[in-house]
């Protein structure tokens, strides 16, 4: 009874001694001693912000400023110059004008530019001018649209922007709409590597559906490392590569280059189930008359998430007819598939995993050895982990990506942490290892490991 | 003889409150809290060192029967600026809610699975389970005993949840609470969080009567180790509306793509 009586007490005494913690902060740690942080001063600073969003309501400019630079760790050799050591320097820009019309319609232009300094520092290296097109200076216009609604249901948009398809995060299966940016493979997250496109949009909404059709004018492709740069030394893929290497030809934007595309997204409780449909420019090239050229495919497919506590379970699956490859004469059909999850049941941290397949229909020996190096079935994994800290001023991840169904044939991982220096203002540093395998295109990378880092003022 | 004593001051004690713990708990949960609202909100956070991060939003609310649908859109600073975040919060507690994240940078709506909502909301110190309501039969209940906050009547009550999957959900293992006698609103929090023993301590520091609806205008959750601070965050609503011609439709993934 005595042991009870003194546990009673005692656990009293433990929720006194918790409770005082209210007195504390405000008589000692209270907002007001704090940095001189008064209720009063809030209430100032809440007026100045409403009057800046009022003077600035229907045209806002804004955008980042950033620094990156890399360092390669290993000796990467291509085309006589070696990459070891500091290989970007780059600054950039990025400007974002809005405007608000009358009638909810709303219009935004975008560009950036960039100067890689490095190009300057190392001045005995002997840059071809596709490496320094690429890489040392860019000035572009990214999204340039209006949108609105054209109806109480139904919404347009038009001009140049990117259209997300699929569920999944870190592999493309139904994301065929907008070519990527892969001048820099597993160092730019997927955020950045979008190309925005230039087409019409229709969003019609009926009840719990979104129909969407697309009218793709511009027929842009991919951005590629440029041959023998650090990213795609051609000698170690192509036996005899001439110099200079297949040019990559730009479609033109004609009426027979028309894209078309479709799709049903329906949003329910604890579900989405999206369909698609595309006649689209490829996410590759092949060679065809001496030239790299992009052809158009045709895509049906469908996403899937489910979620369930505190799993997401994502699928996706497509159809693509008439994907042309190097080493055959004839188009070939493609099933892709992928299935995975998010899981977010421990406190601040996603870990997503995603598997997916590619089965090459009527697939030939041939493509396995020569040009092309892809097997009727190819596999790809990725895993992704992130987790927050110090209140979302530390973001640590990781992303793994392997192709093959044991890994064999290369990929690579990267490490990063992202810190909030002050509000607006942050820095990333990270490490990505780029892993050799059986496949050419990944193992020519293998020994361009890099640190990179980078600091950005957002406003 | 003491256990006589105890028991028959426990037994005074419960008859003297005319009102249960549960009942208390069912009054909170059910008091008017407005319908098709706006408002502004400030969110300060402040670290341990002093320094503060500042991020604005615009935060729309409507109920559907027993279920609340919430939208907000991050106005600052720069880099989260057109955030969006839409929640359908359902009152049954065996119904997990409904999230989705527009995140501009990547374009793109994102389904987020939320059983778990102990973590962190936007960097401070609420978490998902703050910015929620409670669903009252996940809780034990006891008035431990009556008091008063910045001069008005309360009752102070330990809330315990009563299975491990809340304590899953919440990250806390109890909490004592202390409901304003007269309106019934929960002016301050203790909540003991699961992971590190921490403290979090939450005090309303603004509470305006509007279009007869009492309405919290500014609120702290400071996050302690023992008696030391780690973290604090002030949340401040300005411009709060109610009864705003806020339509079901305008509560969709569409609104999050568009931003407002």
């Amino acid at each position: 009874m005595a042991l009870f009586i003194s546990f009673s007490m005692l656990h009293a005494q433990n929720i006194e001694d918790d409770l005082a913690g209210f007195g504390e902060d405000t008589q000692i740690e209270s907002f007001d001693e704090l940095d001189g942080f008064s209720d009063e001063t809030l209430q100032v600073d809440t007026k100045e912000v409403k009057e800046q969003d009022k003077s600035s309501d229907n045209l806002k400019l804004s955008g980042d400023l950033a620094f990156k630079t890399a360092y390669g760790i290993k000796s990467h050799v291509v085309d006589d110059i070696d990459y070891k050591g500091f290989n970007q320097a780059q600054t950039s820009l990025y400007l974002q004008l809005d405007a608000k019309l009358p009638a909810g319609f709303k219009v935004r232009i975008s560009g950036d530019t960039f100067y890689d300094a490095i190009y300057d520092m190392h001045p005995n290296a002997n840059y071809s001018d596709d490496i320094l097109d690429a890489y040392k200076a860019q000035l572009r216009l990214d999204d340039v649209y209006i949108q609105g609604s054209l109806l109480d249901k139904l919404d347009i948009k038009l001009g140049r922007q990117i259209v997300i398809w699929g569920k999944s995060d870190s592999i493309r299966i139904t994301d065929v709409i907008n070519p990527l940016d892969n001048r820099l493979p597993g160092l730019t997250d997927i955020e950045d590597l979008r190309l925005p496109t230039t087409m019409l949009k229709l969003d019609y909404y009926l009840g719990d559906w979104e129909l969407s059709a697309m009218a793709i004018a511009e027929s842009r492709i991919m951005i590629e490392a440029p041959a023998r740069s650090e990213y795609f030394n051609v000698d170690a893929i192509f036996a005899g590569a001439p110099d200079p290497f297949l040019e990559l030809e730009q479609p033109d934007n004609s009426v027979d280059n028309m894209q078309y595309a479709f799709a049903a997204n329906g949003v329910f409780s604890g579900w989405d189930l999206s369909f698609y449909a595309a006649e689209v420019l490829d996410q590759k090239w092949h060679i065809e008359n001496t030239k790299r050229v992009v052809s158009h495919v045709k895509m049906a497919g469908g996403a899937l998430n489910i979620a369930y506590g505190s799993w997401l379970l994502k699928t996706e699956a497509a159809y693509l007819d008439g994907v042309r490859y190097n080493s055959t004469t004839d188009a070939k059909n493609r099933f892709d598939a992928l299935i995975g999850f998010d899981y977010m049941g421990f406190k601040d941290t996603t870990i997503s995993l995603e598997v997916a397949n590619r089965h090459i229909y009527e697939h030939e020996s041939v493509m396995e050895i020569g040009m092309d190096y892809v097997e009727k079935d190819e596999l790809q994994t990725a895993m992704r982990y992130t987790k927050n800290f110090l209140n979302d001023t530390l973001d640590i991840s990781a992303l793994l990506s392997m192709f093959g169904s044991s890994w064999e044939k290369g990929g690579f991982g990267r490490v990063w942490l992202e810190y909030d220096i002050v509000d607006a203002l942050n820095t990333e540093i990270g490490y990505v290892e780029y892993i050799g395998g059986d496949k050419p295109f990944l193992d020519m990378n293998k020994n361009n490991d890099r640190f990179f880092a980078n600091i950005k003022y957002s406003f | 003889m003491i256990l006589k004593i105890l028991l028959t001051t426990s037994l005074l004690l419960s008859s003297a409150f005319a009102i249960t713990g549960v009942e208390i708990a069912q009054k909170v949960h059910d008091r008017d809290d407005g319908d098709n609202s706006t408002s502004d909100m400030r969110m300060i956070l402040i670290d341990k060192s002093g320094q503060q991060r500042v991020r604005e939003l615009k935060r729309f609310s409507k109920d559907k029967g027993v279920d609340k649908f919430n939208m907000m859109f991050f106005l600052s600073p720069a880099d989260v600026e057109n955030t969006g975040f839409l929640t359908y919060d359902y009152d049954d507690s065996n119904k997990d809610d409904d999230q989705w994240l527009y995140l501009p940078e990547l374009k793109k709506i994102k389904r987020i699975a939320s059983s778990d909502k102990s973590s962190s909301f936007m960097g401070s110190d609420f978490t998902y389970s703050d910015m929620t309501s409670r669903n009252v039969e996940d809780y034990t209940y006891k008035i431990m005993k009556e008091t008063k906050v910045d001069g008005h009547k309360v009752w102070q009550m330990l809330v315990t949840p009563k299975s491990k999957k809340t304590i899953d959900e919440t990250g806390y293992t109890k909490s004592i609470t202390f409901v304003r006698q007269d309106n019934f609103v929960i002016v301050q929090a203790l909540h003991y969080v699961k992971e590190g023993k921490k403290l979090k301590y939450l005090k309303v520091l603004g509470l305006e009567e509007i279009d007869g609806i009492w309405t919290i205008t500014k609120m702290q959750m400071v996050t302690k180790k023992g008696k030391k601070t780690e973290h604090k965050t002030l949340l401040e609503f300005n411009n709060i509306k109610y009864n705003q011609d806020l339509q079901e439709s305008f509560f969709a993934t569409r609104t999050l793509k568009k931003g407002i």
